[in-house]
């Protein structure tokens, strides 16, 4: 017992990936009907991005069509040249390769979360710092969260190539921490490119990207300080403020590389296709929603009832409002950058047209980033309840799927009811992070008001 | 303020932490008396045929006269084909199937469960309907066995003779597939399965079963007839119709209105469920309970009752005729009302869809639909959410101080105000803030609770693997080895937890909550799958809400009268035992045992039945019980002892170190 504690104090990062690749790939090895069953859930695949539907389009690249013709194939071109290398998932090699593959991209994810969580960015950044810096969470838990999160190791298995957009977030996130402009706009147009919705995260990208860039240029000035303070002085240290970036400067070229990053790709993509007709494939799939199978989202069954008059001016009302949250999420945690990133991946995960649970795992998992405010949301908000229900949406809607396409004794009103309870759940556990963030910002200027109930006057 | 503040400041007032138990026993009590108002008027409703199409007993039925000999004749065969040896007698069956005209196919079928062989063969029929476009399809079906395991030679003989009889008519507007498996239960599931794939059913180490060589349409509905008159006959007194599928799955109730409103309407005859006396005069209170009671009994074992249970999974409603008694109705009777229910379902256009779906039958004219019934399953499901969101209410408490209230751990000791005033400093300024504002909240260790219930779930898996894989000889040992290390295995589980882990009562109140957390959800979701199994499973597993870790020697702080006497080493290992024993008792192997001993069944057969069910039906009632509620208990052991097996010395030298 002791030994293991030691190994795990030691090499906590190696232990956890190892055990998370371990349970993987045994659950792939045991059970080697699991992963095709769980890629036909709808829960877990879309259209948009279902395992499944990538074996069609690559089956009909390598016979030398173009697979965005039949209207079944719907996602990054880029992907198929890399999975033509790999050998047919039919079988059980391919089939372990193919989990091997995504395993790796978990771990690569679960790395870069491990690294923006101790960057700590969270709860410092360039105006802001937290009173409750000390409640974060060590890194090696939002890590593990990730990993051993149910949700991420059943996506995994059932591999929907929107883990490869998760990693390129996530990987974005990671390299603006870092205050690598030029990386983090590129990974974020390879999300962009394989799904349209990370295009919303560009403006808090940014946002945290220059609140990074500007800490660093002044942690020249905190080392100034910190020599000032070792020479007895105690007067304070000026920031230069003309030293730091200017910030129009910066938003152009952090835009101007995502635009230069998506056209490359576009490219890219254009040369190993016969045709253009990728793009309205894949980016018109996802404005006009064609496709109206059921899965945990809010729009397929809105759409099966709408009447075609109607039908543009919905679609663009629902696309709307998901934008609408990118700008006023960054112009009120303008403090938090790190916290504007995390919440508008929360509205993309709920409002998206074709959402996972995959894509909820990746969210809750980003929300342990902010894992200083949870002793705000567990105190004052309901945070258990939240979890709770989404526990109890996990298990009843399998159940009424269940119900509704094989015993025939449901409908599909009993489905879309818990797809609506579970996106109540994610949608209250968003408002409890806002709530908690906002009041820890108003917290570290009031003290007097920690543990008090907030009224409105 | 705003109402969802007060609400929220509720949260910490000392009343609504006491309140989760009596909440629960609330939720229990409710929901277990709910049942027994189902049976009044009030509650229930007279049942109606809802699908305009269908006309129930609106046709004259012309089956009669000449047809009685034919019968006759037919029953005779059957007879004489059941002396010989069986591929002689499917090869009998085939020949008359044929002279009917019917396409033939047979279908062998093996499933090995339990180190025993099942296998048979299934000989069809098709009777391709002349005027009718051949995408739909009903099936008429005599089993050779019925569940008794008597020989069903009038029934296999009216299904000839109907397939003879229904030949000749043009009207039929979807084909007709006369089926004739070797028993009741194994032969139509092979039958069902291979219909529903496009090519045979993977052969498993359990199951073989050949592709059908002839199939027809999409199956709208099947009817079996069961009826083990010899061959001189036998005039029986009313029809026992079955309806329960696999898993509690029921047929839409249309299928079972129409047959009944035939049955007893245009022939007269009675028609009776579950082998009880016909509610025709059986109608009271005590009646109506009683079959609920069997309906939940048998839709809670989830097995096949009938050749019918093998369909419903499949989304084929199907139902089975069975007759029963002696009285003075006869198989041309039978006939009739049989060809008037085949009238009726030819009629359907659509699958059928407007009738209930989920029912519990009070009699066969009388019916509790889903609202009425479901809240009771759901109450009892919730009396476990409310007692975990108790306790974890309660583990975010302040644990009580050092010195002040140390040994006392019955009592909850609410949150701890410490007057005074804190020093608080932002960068350069210093503020003095009083400290009763400041709420203490502890944090939770939630790891090591989530890790235990994951464990024992997962441990779950082990005695469920060995009864539904072993073979026969060996089933009634392994149960008694689960149930003898069930009774030593949580408490070593509890010495581990609290010894090795140095276990917190915080987490003691987590890992109960987290176990009945899981209860609370598996059973909500199972009551919309298999009411009568959650409501079962429920009701047995509700102590465990109850269940708190036990005091020790002279800490009760119930009264003090009791405190005294457990404070003597004779009241207190009385007061140990008693709870043990009744933790025992509401095990799942306890239970089964005394099932067993109280129906009268043999527990080598039981466990057979379940093994047969999980690996060749695809019955999950086993699982549910050894992966869901077994695991349940057993955390229930763990918590309820995890104060007993605390090291004293430890306890001690820890509050020394502190």
């Amino acid at each position: 017992m002791s030994v293991l504690k030691q190994v795990y104090h030691d090499h906590p990062k190696t232990t956890l990936f190892t055990c998370a690749a371990t349970i993987r790939i045994l659950a792939g090895v045991l059970f080697p009907a699991l992963p095709d069953l769980l890629s036909q859930r709808a829960e877990l695949s879309t259209p948009v991005d279902g395992f499944k539907r990538l074996q069609e389009g690559l089956f009909l690249y390598e016979s030398g069509l173009d697979p965005y013709d039949g209207g079944i194939f719907h996602q990054a071109p880029l992907l198929l040249p890399l999975f033509s290398l790999l050998p047919s998932p039919n079988a059980w090699l391919g089939r372990l390769i193919s989990v091997l593959l995504y395993t790796i991209l978990d771990l690569a994810t679960a790395d870069c979360l491990f690294s923006i969580a101790s960057f700590g960015v969270a709860h410092t950044s360039g105006l802001f710092s937290s009173p409750r810096k000390d409640r974060s969470w060590a890194p090696i838990s939002v890590a593990a969260v990730y990993l051993l999160n149910p949700f991420t190791i059943l996506t995994c298995l059932a591999r929907p190539t929107s883990v490869f957009t998760t990693f390129s977030t996530v990987l974005s996130i990671n390299h603006a921490c870092q205050a690598k402009p030029t990386t983090a706009a590129f990974a974020l147009a390879v999300a962009g490119y394989a799904s349209l919705h990370p295009l919303m995260l560009v403006p808090p990208m940014g946002l945290l990207c220059y609140d990074r860039l500007c800490s660093q240029t002044s942690t020249d000035t905190a080392e100034a300080k910190s020599v000032a303070a070792d020479h007895g002085a105690t007067g304070k240290v000026a920031t230069n403020l003309g030293v730091q970036p200017k910030a129009i400067r910066f938003g152009l070229e952090f835009v101007g590389t995502f635009l230069l990053a998506t056209v490359f790709l576009l490219g890219l993509s254009r040369l190993l296709l016969p045709s253009w007709k990728f793009v309205p494939g894949i980016y018109m799939t996802l404005l006009t929603l064609p496709d109206l199978s059921p899965n945990p989202g809010l729009w397929w069954y809105f759409f099966t009832e709408m009447f075609d008059a109607f039908r543009e001016f919905f679609l663009g009302v629902f696309w709307l409002h998901m934008a609408a949250y990118s700008i006023p999420f960054c112009l009120r945690f303008k403090k938090q950058p790190l916290v504007a990133v995390v919440l508008m991946q929360g509205v993309i995960c709920v409002f998206q047209p074709y959402p996972t649970a995959g894509d909820a795992g990746a969210w809750l998992s980003c929300l342990c980033l902010l894992s200083h405010l949870f002793e705000l949301s567990s105190t004052h908000r309901y945070t258990f309840p939240a979890l709770v229900a989404l526990g109890y949406a996990s298990l009843l809607g399998p159940a009424f799927h269940h119900l509704w396409i094989y015993a025939g004794s449901g409908n599909a009103n009993f489905f879309y009811a818990i797809t609506l309870v579970w996106s109540l759940a994610l949608l209250i556990l968003l408002t409890d992070t806002v709530y908690s963030a906002l009041r820890d910002e108003w917290e570290a200027e009031r003290p007097e008001g920690k543990g008090k109930e907030i009224r409105q006057i | 303020m705003a109402l969802s503040t007060r609400l929220l400041a509720f949260r910490n007032s000392p009343v609504l932490l006491k309140l989760p138990p009596y909440l629960s026993a609330l939720c229990l009590a409710i929901g277990i008396s709910w049942l027994f108002t189902l049976p009044l008027d009030a509650y229930s409703r007279r049942t109606y045929v809802s699908e305009n199409a269908i006309l129930p007993g609106q046709v004259h039925t012309y089956f009669g006269g000449s047809e009685h000999n034919v019968f006759r004749a037919y029953r005779q065969e059957v007879y004489h084909l059941s002396q010989q040896s069986e591929s002689d007698r499917n090869a009998g069956l085939a020949r008359v199937m044929t002279e009917i005209g019917l396409k033939v196919a047979s279908q062998p079928y093996d499933f090995t469960v339990a180190g025993e062989g099942i296998n048979g063969t299934n000989v069809y029929g098709l009777l391709q309907g002349p005027r009718a476009d051949a995408t739909e399809a009903m099936v008429l079906m005599a089993a050779y066995r019925n569940s008794n395991n008597d020989i069903n030679y009038s029934g296999i003989a009216l299904a000839l003779t109907l397939a003879r009889y229904f030949k000749r008519w043009s009207i039929w507007s979807k084909d007709i597939l006369l089926l004739i498996p070797s028993d009741s239960v194994y032969g139509p599931q092979a039958w069902a399965e291979a219909y529903h794939h496009s090519s045979a059913p993977d052969a498993t180490p359990y199951r073989n079963i050949s592709r059908l060589p002839i199939k027809a349409g999409a199956l709208q509905a099947a009817v079996a007839l069961d009826y083990p008159a010899g061959p001189w006959g036998q005039r029986f007194e009313r029809l026992d119709v079955q309806y329960d599928g696999i898993n509690g799955a029921l047929p839409n109730l249309d299928l079972l209105n129409t047959a009944v409103a035939i049955a007893s309407g245009q022939m007269g005859i009675q028609c009776s469920l579950h082998g009880l006396p016909s509610s025709h005069q059986h109608d009271s209170y005590t009646d109506r309970l009683r079959t609920l009671a069997e309906g939940l009994r048998s839709q809670a074992a989830g097995h096949a009752t009938g050749p019918h249970s093998a369909f419903i999974p499949y989304h084929v409603d199907a139902i089975t005729l069975k007759t029963v008694g002696d009285g003075w109705h006869d198989e041309m009777s039978l006939g009739r009302t049989t060809e008037s229910l085949f009238r009726s379902i030819n009629n359907l256009l659509e699958h059928l869809h407007q009738s209930f779906f989920f029912y519990i039958l009070l009699g066969a004219g009388r019916f509790v639909s889903i609202g009425n019934y479901l809240p009771a399953a759901m109450l009892i499901a919730g009396s476990f959410t409310v007692t975990a969101l108790g306790l974890w209410a309660q583990s975010g408490q302040a644990a009580a101080s050092v010195g002040s209230d140390a040994g006392k751990i019955g009592t909850t000791s609410g949150k701890e105000k410490s007057e005074g005033f804190e020093v608080v400093k932002v960068g350069g300024d210093v503020a003095l803030v009083a400290t009763s504002a400041i709420m203490k909240r502890v944090e939770r260790k939630m790891l090591l609770p989530a890790v235990v219930v994951l464990a024992v779930h997962l441990l779950g898996f082990v005695p469920l693997y060995a009864l539904v894989n072993l073979p026969r000889p060996y089933l009634q040992a392994t149960l008694l080895t689960i149930a003898t290390s069930s009774l030593v295995l949580p408490l070593i589980v509890s010495l581990i937890v609290v010894r090795s882990f140095q276990v917190e009562k915080q987490q003691l109140q987590l890992l109960q909550s987290f176990s009945l957390l899981l209860l609370g959800a598996a059973m909500s979701t199972l009551a919309t799958l298999n009411f009568s199994l959650a409501f079962v499973v429920g009701v047995l597993a509700s102590p465990l809400s109850f269940i708190r870790p036990l005091p020790r020697a002279g800490e009760m702080t119930v009264s003090k009268k009791l405190d005294l006497w457990t404070q003597r080493a004779v009241g207190w290992t009385v007061l140990q035992s008693m709870v043990y024993m009744g933790w025992v008792a509401i095990s799942p192997p306890a239970i089964l045992y005394e099932a067993c001993w109280f129906l009268e069944l043999d527990v080598e057969h039981v466990l057979v039945e379940v093994a047969k069910g999980w690996n060749a039906q695809g019955v999950y009632t086993a699982g549910m019980v050894w992966g869901v509620w077994w695991p349940a208990w057993f955390l229930g052991g763990v918590i309820a002892f995890s104060n007993v097996v605390k090291d004293d010395v430890k306890q001690e030298e820890q509050k020394a170190v502190r």
